[in-house]
């Protein structure tokens, strides 16, 4: 298991375009692949699930931890963290 | 009678009506519910899924026919009926629970719906309606039940609730107005309902309980408010402002299919920006005279690579097809600085609008600018293409960029010597060196576009994407009158057309005032072009002289604004098409 953390640059969060733009990213890849908020509750979700991702409610300047458990685990995580922060095509 | 009612809601889409009202309700679903023994739990599951794959089809299916946000919401819904949380916590219900699928199902989706409904962020409120959704069409499919059919109803929709999936269920002609009580303005359902042409109204509590099926009433979009059972009075009132409203909008499709001249009968060709995914060019190309403006950003944004040299030739046959031989202006791409891509990072730089963007960063990654340029080259057999380079400083840039053109031509050329490649090169004038030294760019290139939006910051050194200093960006300061003046004459003297593409185009004060300077090719948003028409209209062409001259001797942007406005006094200029979400 693998995990990185960065920051949500672009405005929307992880909502809408971005929420599904990395789903459907994570859903490329084999391995379990979650997103916590490194806040004090610390939630996590599966980030090959919509739903979830939108339901961490991930606002813009949250610092996130991308975490991937998985043969493809590696690939995973520096492909979703570069996507989190290119800011989705948004900036 | 029964009293008049005033409910105050909000604009979704403005216009005023009034009509008698039909209200449209969703039929409860009875939900069966009973155990279901292990051994049958494999076979209520495959129940599920064969619904699940019936909904899946119908939305696929309908994808095709949508453009735009529609088509983006339809997408988001498949997402949602794809979400791998819910059908695991439907398949455990089954497995687990002893659940029949119609009760899965129910439990699950309503779960996830009130999950979304108990978040404080709006955005994620407006998703749980898009849930709801998706749990009525699939229970409708497992129970074999049909949605109620509303297409012979005619008059103002009233609702409690509308989900995007009710919209199937009306003829679009037959629905004047559309009241509910619903109160997200940004939900899917309101961008769907607005696509109607009609005014909408959401927010207008207890409307549902109040009126009845053929109950008059008026919806003012510009106001929201709902007014039922108008008096005699009031009714009087409204349909005078019906009246008023539609011949607005009649006028504003006339002026949209004509051409733009002057009083005096100069002709203006106005242009129209394009730059999204699915949008009807042939709506597009019939009320303008061609893409002043092709952004080729999206290609690279929408999408999680890099767009191969087939993607790109197909968005570029496709608008330059569309517009049936009339000039298609593609500017290359314009990335870096504000605009970064998904799937590389940029460097990073502590003046990123002073960088390495758009035309440097191409001349820079040669590769990526060579895909762009055979796509467009190859695509260049299928209409009237203008190739333009932005963020042109001077000849160097102009004269790199032509020497890539050529070479990626010949290499086409020598792979397919069939190929017929015709195009013009030109550039955006952007930056004050190159305004300054418009005679030798003229002379090079063979056409130019001002982009007043990039050119008021870089000559009034002032950040446009806002910043401490934004009220010192003034897009009708004298200084820019005078360089766009003094642009216009250069490529005047060399006969070679000059258009402007940025923001002021757009603006009825400020296509008179590019007008006023010498401009006859205006490019802008779709929803702009009616108003320019319109207002350009109403002017002679010695007036707007007489006006180029009084801005170009003005001292102050005060002094070019109160120019303007005397000169617009008592014009009509109020007719660009409501953007969405304004009020």
């Amino acid at each position: 298991m693998i995990s990185c953390e960065t920051k949500v640059i672009n405005q929307t969060g992880l909502h809408a375009r971005p929420a599904a733009m990395l789903c459907s990213e994570a859903n490329k890849f084999k391995c379990d692949i979650k997103i916590k908020k490194l806040d004090e509750k610390g939630m996590t979700a599966n980030a090959k699930s919509i739903i979830r991702i939108l339901s961490l409610g991930v606002s813009m300047g949250t610092d996130v931890s991308v975490i991937a458990d998985g043969e493809d685990e590696e690939a995973a995580v520096k492909h979703i963290v570069a996507l989190i922060q290119s800011g989705f095509g948004e900036i | 009678m029964q009293k008049e009612t005033v409910i105050n809601g909000i604009t979704i889409a403005p216009g005023v009506v009034i009509d008698e009202v039909f209200l449209f309700a969703h039929e409860e679903l009875e939900v069966p519910q009973y155990m279901v023994k292990a051994e049958e739990a494999e076979q209520e599951i495959t129940a599920y899924h064969s619904a699940l794959e019936r909904v899946m089809q119908e939305m696929t299916s309908s994808l095709a026919e949508l453009k735009g946000e529609e088509s983006e919401i339809m997408n988001a819904h498949i997402m949602i009926l794809n979400d791998s949380e819910i059908d695991s916590q439907i398949q455990d219900y089954i497995r687990m629970e002893q659940y029949n699928a119609a009760k899965a199902v129910d439990a699950a989706y309503r779960e996830f719906a009130e999950l979304m409904a108990s978040m404080d962020d709006p955005y994620l409120k407006q998703r749980s309606s898009d849930i709801q959704d998706i749990r009525l069409l699939l229970l409708e499919q497992l129970l074999h039940r049909k949605r109620k059919d509303f297409k012979r109803m005619r008059g103002i929709l009233g609702a409690n609730e509308l989900f995007p999936s009710d919209f199937k269920q009306l003829c679009r002609e037959a629905v004047t107005g559309i009241v509910t009580e619903q109160d997200e303005a940004t939900s899917h359902a309101a961008i769907i309902a607005r696509s109607f042409d009609v005014p909408v109204i959401f927010g207008a509590k207890g409307i549902s309980a109040m009126v009845q099926n053929g109950d008059l009433a008026a919806l003012d979009g510009n106001q929201g408010t709902a007014i039922l059972n108008p008096t005699a009075g009031t009714a009087a009132k409204y349909r005078n402002l019906q009246d008023a409203d539609r011949k607005k909008k009649e006028i504003r499709n006339v002026y949209l299919r004509r051409n733009c001249q002057t009083k005096d009968g100069a002709k203006f060709a106005i242009e129209v920006n394009e730059g999204t995914m699915d949008v009807n060019y042939t709506d597009d190309c019939a009320c303008s005279d061609g893409v002043g403006l092709f952004r080729t950003e999206f290609l690279y944004m929408e999408s999680a690579r890099l767009p191969d040299e087939e993607t790109q030739f197909s968005a570029y046959r496709e608008v330059l097809q569309g517009f049936r031989g009339k000039p298609v202006i593609i500017r290359t791409l314009d990335i870096g600085a504000d605009k970064q891509l998904p799937y590389f990072s940029l460097p990073e730089e502590a003046n990123p609008a002073l960088g390495k963007r758009a035309i440097r960063y191409c001349l820079s990654n040669k590769e990526l600018f060579r895909t762009q340029l055979r796509a467009l080259l190859r695509a260049s057999a299928y209409g009237d293409l203008w190739i333009m380079f932005p963020m042109i400083s001077g000849v160097e840039d102009y004269r790199a960029a032509k020497k890539t053109v050529i070479a990626v031509q010949e290499e086409l050329q020598r792979e397919v010597p069939e190929l017929q490649c015709r195009f013009k090169l030109g550039i955006m004038v952007e930056i004050p060196s190159a305004a300054m030294m418009a005679d030798t760019l003229a002379h090079e290139v063979d056409f130019a576009s001002i982009g007043t939006n990039d050119l008021t910051q870089y000559l009034e050194a002032v950040d446009r994407v806002g910043g401490s200093a934004g009220d010192y960006y003034r897009p009708f300061h004298p200084a820019l009158m005078r360089m766009v003046h003094q642009v216009v004459q250069a490529f005047a003297r060399e006969r070679k057309p000059v258009g402007v593409c940025g923001e002021l185009a757009g603006k009825p004060d400020g296509a008179v005032a590019l007008a006023s300077l010498g401009i006859r090719q205006l490019s802008m948003d779709r929803t702009s072009i009616a108003g320019v028409k319109c207002t350009i209209a109403q002017f002679e062409t010695s007036e707007l002289q007489a006006l180029g001259d009084r801005l170009l001797q003005a001292s102050s942007e005060e002094e070019v604004r109160s120019e303007l406005e005397a000169a617009m006094a008592k014009k009509r200029t109020d007719l660009r098409m409501p953007i969405k979400g304004e009020r």
